[in-house]
């Protein structure tokens, strides 16, 4: 294969032209969920959810500050909570906008400017979580791309607005509503191929042929984490060494052959279910949520494809409510008239 | 001296002795672009996103060369900047190389020691983890052991224990927990040898005393 028939299949990954409906979607889905996230965790949620109002760390002692990098090079400092209200209002209400894509460009850079200080804030006391950085990366994308051109109001008001037909017309398939879309699929990929070659570099396969996992899953009900395990399962799976183990050697499998997934349509079909799968069962049996990543992971669906089915069923279901009233109605006129003996015919009203 | 040399190139490559990997990255990826941007042909493919051909001029619209240029850059610093980061093994936020769950840091018995903070009652004086969540939220059980320790040793380990009884007693009273009201709180390294039914939660192996302030202000160690 030639430098440039793989420049070429490089280009057909990152840039096929396609129409905006998909990366439009994939907007709403993105921020529509991270927006429902975290107004309504804090509140339906009380036993983990109050990690996701940033506005508590205000009021935290500066003796507990270390920022992290982005944080300690801008030279940002904690704000009081009053500050971090407004600042989590106003990225709130971005989330919302990005979401229904109305000043999209606006909405967009403020979710991830803001969202970068607000998610930098809890990883600056104490110890760093990963359970954003994925979301953080995709909203940098999302407000880089062109993502309001479909399925959203300015879409709308653009519409309306247009002088001309073309202007009135939807957007053209280009190149611009792939690349933001398989960006996320590719940090997505990185993130858990990382997660799997720092567990080989740092403990090697003893990662799985040891009682780490055990351990792991029994420390969890100390009482060590940032959430408590969802169920007692992990005690379950602790009392097995071998059940243990599997568990770990599935848990690498997937990190490390995810990959694959950026390739192989196919593969998608498992490794994306089986990412969310493992994600949920961290949650479940040793306590850190990763809500965020497993909402990201949503990028993998193509939600145009899903939205045309869906459409398709609804005209098949429409379509055939009408065949089955007309046939209805042909079967009403062509049953006769029951000939009821010395029965007089009402006379016609016309 | 106002001509520059050679050292400053050699400096540039090896700055202070060390091999500067940031320095050979960037550069690596400079020749890659290099390379690229020599080759005509290579050229046309890679602006390729920008033309159309011919026939397709009303159904595609090409991206502009910024366009593309700024989706290049945005990939190349978020895969670059996390891949640079796996390299040297260390995390800038919101950069990482990912390291949880990497690390065997237990023996094979599974033996572990955190710092966890105990609420002292007054009349009668009883001592209970607080190893709930919402006794100290936002800070979580995994954040507090690594924003403590870090303090450990150091004048700031009272204002830091203070700062944890305030806000224990501030979240007791604005309702988010019900525990008791306390006289203290005591900071103690602990150790367990964990078992499959979590049975010593309250029994660990050892408990070693750090420190402890008191609702008065007054701190111990």
């Amino acid at each position: 294969m030639s430098i440039k028939s793989i420049l070429r299949r490089w280009n057909h990954f990152w840039f096929e032209p396609v129409a905006p409906d998909n990366l439009g979607l994939c907007r709403i889905i993105l921020y529509g969920s991270m927006f429902l996230f975290y107004v309504f965790t804090p509140w339906l949620f009380k036993s983990w959810g109050w990690h996701e109002d940033f506005a508590l760390w205000g009021n935290v002692s500066r003796v507990f500050w270390r920022p992290v990098w982005l944080l300690a090079t801008l030279h940002l400092p904690p704000l009081p909570t009053s500050y971090l209200l407004v600042i989590q209002s106003v990225w709130r209400l971005a989330l919302f906008l990005s979401c229904v894509g109305l000043l999209t460009r606006v909405s967009t850079a403020v979710s991830f400017i803001f969202g970068v200080y607000l998610m930098g804030l809890p990883n600056s006391f104490g110890r760093t979580h990963h359970l954003d950085q994925l979301l953080i990366w995709a909203f940098l994308v999302m407000a880089v791309s062109r993502c309001g051109d479909a399925w959203s109001i300015d879409a709308l008001v653009r519409k309306a607005r247009g002088r001309t037909a073309t202007a009135r017309q939807d957007p053209l398939p280009s190149g611009e509503y792939t690349w933001p879309v398989h960006l996320i699929w590719v940090i997505s990929a990185m993130i858990y191929l990382e997660a799997g070659l720092s567990k080989l570099r740092h403990s090697g396969i003893s990662w799985v042929t040891t009682d780490m996992m055990r351990n792991y899953l029994m420390r969890a009900y100390y009482h060590v984490s940032d959430s408590e395990p969802l169920t007692s399962w992990g005690l379950f799976i602790a009392q097995s060494h071998h059940l243990a183990k599997l568990f770990a050697a599935g848990a690498l499998m997937l990190e490390v052959g995810f990959v694959i997934a950026l390739f192989s349509r196919r593969s998608r079909w498992v490794l994306v279910p089986g990412v969310v799968a493992m994600q949920t069962g961290i949650a479940a049996l040793m306590g850190p949520n990763f809500y965020q990543m497993i909402m990201c992971q949503a990028m993998w669906v193509p939600w145009d494809r899903v939205v045309r089915w869906l459409a398709g069923r609804v005209d098949d279901l429409a379509e055939s409510g009408q065949h089955r009233g007309i046939e209805r109605a042909g079967q009403v006129a062509a049953i006769p008239e029951p000939q009821l003996p010395d029965t007089p015919k009402a006379p016609s009203t016309r | 001296m106002s001509k520059i040399g050679p050292q400053f190139f050699a400096g540039l490559l090896f700055a202070d002795g060390v091999f500067n990997r940031k320095l050979i990255f960037g550069v690596c990826v400079l020749a890659l672009l290099a390379v690229i941007f020599l080759n005509r042909e290579l050229r046309a493919v890679f602006w390729g996103p920008s033309r159309v051909a011919s026939g397709d001029a009303s159904t595609v619209r090409p991206m502009p060369r910024r366009r593309l240029l700024a989706a290049y850059a945005v990939a190349a610093v978020i895969i670059g900047g996390s891949f640079y980061d796996f390299a040297a093994d260390r995390e800038t936020w919101p950069f990482s190389q990912y390291p949880m769950f990497s690390f065997i840091d237990a023996p094979p018995d599974g033996k572990f020691t955190i710092l966890r903070l105990y609420g002292v009652t007054p009349q009668p004086s009883v001592e209970f983890p607080l190893d709930r969540n919402e006794y100290l939220e936002p800070f979580d059980n995994s954040r507090l052991q690594n924003a403590l320790e870090r303090n450990i040793g150091q004048q700031q380990l009272a204002i830091a224990l203070k700062d944890c009884l305030q806000r224990y007693d501030a979240l007791r009273a604005s309702g988010v927990h019900q525990g008791p009201v306390l006289q203290s709180l005591r900071l103690y390294r602990v150790t367990w040898t964990p078992n499959p039914q979590a049975s010593n939660l309250n029994a660990p192996d050892s408990r070693e005393f750090v420190g402890e302030v008191f609702e008065n202000g007054s701190s111990e160690r």
